[in-house]
């Protein structure tokens, strides 16, 4: 979950021994990270909804940001 | 063995079809065929340096080192081929003639051609960086490494043979439509280039959005299709263009079609 309506800075950490490339084609996001480190991005500000991103390097993974009021990430 | 294949012939299609492109535009210079294979050498070489770096490149501007370089890459990229299009708007169509006079190698127009084969290097080093990541990473992770590298290769010779394709495509112009189709085509390559920095710069938070997403053509034509790569790598294309994607694109266009305008007005006068 994550703000709505404001820019935030998202931290994506990669703990795993293989690559990962962060990449959301809704949000136009595409960051590689090398294994067993972390890289920053920004995002926003959003309207309400859900998000979807995928590891390009394994398809199969994927996950959704969930913009909505009154929670903090 | 099929993930690396893929996840390395959705990077290699994008740097293919940009060096097929290439190859069809800079028809009639001396030794082409030597610069473009040194231009892929000199991006590869290039990619791996990035790719064992990419941790360090990450930790500049505040983290987001990443989103800056690749901006800064497909912009250097961009007033390249602009450069190249107003100076073949100027010289374009002697340069058709004398390649249909001669039938072969010209000397004229060295400089702004040469160009193109550093935008070649460009895309060899920005998708290749991906790919090197991808498969220093996963061979250091102890998957296994024979099928990881046949998968690349397999995965890299799918990308060559649409970049072939595209080439074979162009090449059968006459000298004189050939170059106004690659002014075209690289003209439409480098706003889809500005389009790409435009996003890297606003995912570094350099620049806003405007607004996130100008339409959604997604349903149409998704954007991680092979249909939605190969004309994201041609055109620009981006089912949910940001304000701000939009507005580099059509910068682009506007501004190297006026300079080709003005450049070939006084080429006549």
């Amino acid at each position: 979950v994550v703000p709505l309506g404001q820019k935030f800075r998202l931290v994506v950490v990669n703990e795993g021994a293989e690559p990962a490339e962060f990449e959301s084609f809704v949000l136009h996001r595409e960051l590689a990270v090398p294994p067993h480190s972390e890289a920053v991005l920004f995002i926003g500000p959003l309207s309400a909804g859900e998000y979807e991103f995928i590891d390009d390097f394994h398809p199969a993974s994927r996950g959704i940001l969930q913009a909505s009021a009154g929670r903090a990430p | 063995m099929l993930a690396s294949a893929l996840v390395v012939f959705r990077e290699s299609v994008e740097a293919a079809l940009v060096i097929g492109l290439i190859l069809g535009a800079t028809r009639g210079v001396r030794g082409r065929g030597a610069c473009v294979a040194a231009a892929i050498a000199a991006g590869a070489t290039g990619a791996a340096i990035v790719a064992l770096l990419m941790g360090r490149i990450a930790a500049t501007f505040a983290g987001s080192g990443q989103a800056v370089f690749e901006a800064a890459i497909l912009l250097s990229a961009v007033f390249l081929i602009g450069w190249h299009n107003v100076w073949m708007a100027r010289h374009g169509r002697d340069l058709a003639r004398r390649i249909k006079g001669v039938g072969g190698d010209v000397g004229l127009g060295i400089k702004p051609r040469t160009a193109l084969f550093a935008v070649a290097a460009a895309a060899v080093l920005r998708e290749g960086s991906e790919v090197a990541l991808f498969l220093f990473g996963m061979s250091a992770s102890g998957v296994d490494g024979a099928s990881l590298w046949t998968g690349a290769l397999i995965g890299i010779a799918g990308g060559a043979i649409l970049g072939i394709l595209l080439y074979q495509g162009i090449v059968r112009l006459s000298p004189g439509r050939l170059f106004r189709a690659t002014g075209w085509l690289l003209l439409l390559l480098a706003a889809g280039m500005a389009s790409q920095a435009a996003s890297f710069l606003n995912q570094a938070d350099l620049l806003p959005a405007i607004r996130e997403s100008l339409w959604d053509s997604s349903a149409l034509i998704p954007g991680n299709g092979l249909l939605g790569t190969l004309l994201k790598t041609l055109v620009g294309y981006t089912p949910n263009p940001s304000g701000l994607q939009f507005v580099f694109y059509a910068a682009t266009i506007i501004v190297i079609s006026t300079l080709s305008r003005i450049a070939q007005r006084s080429a006549r006068a």
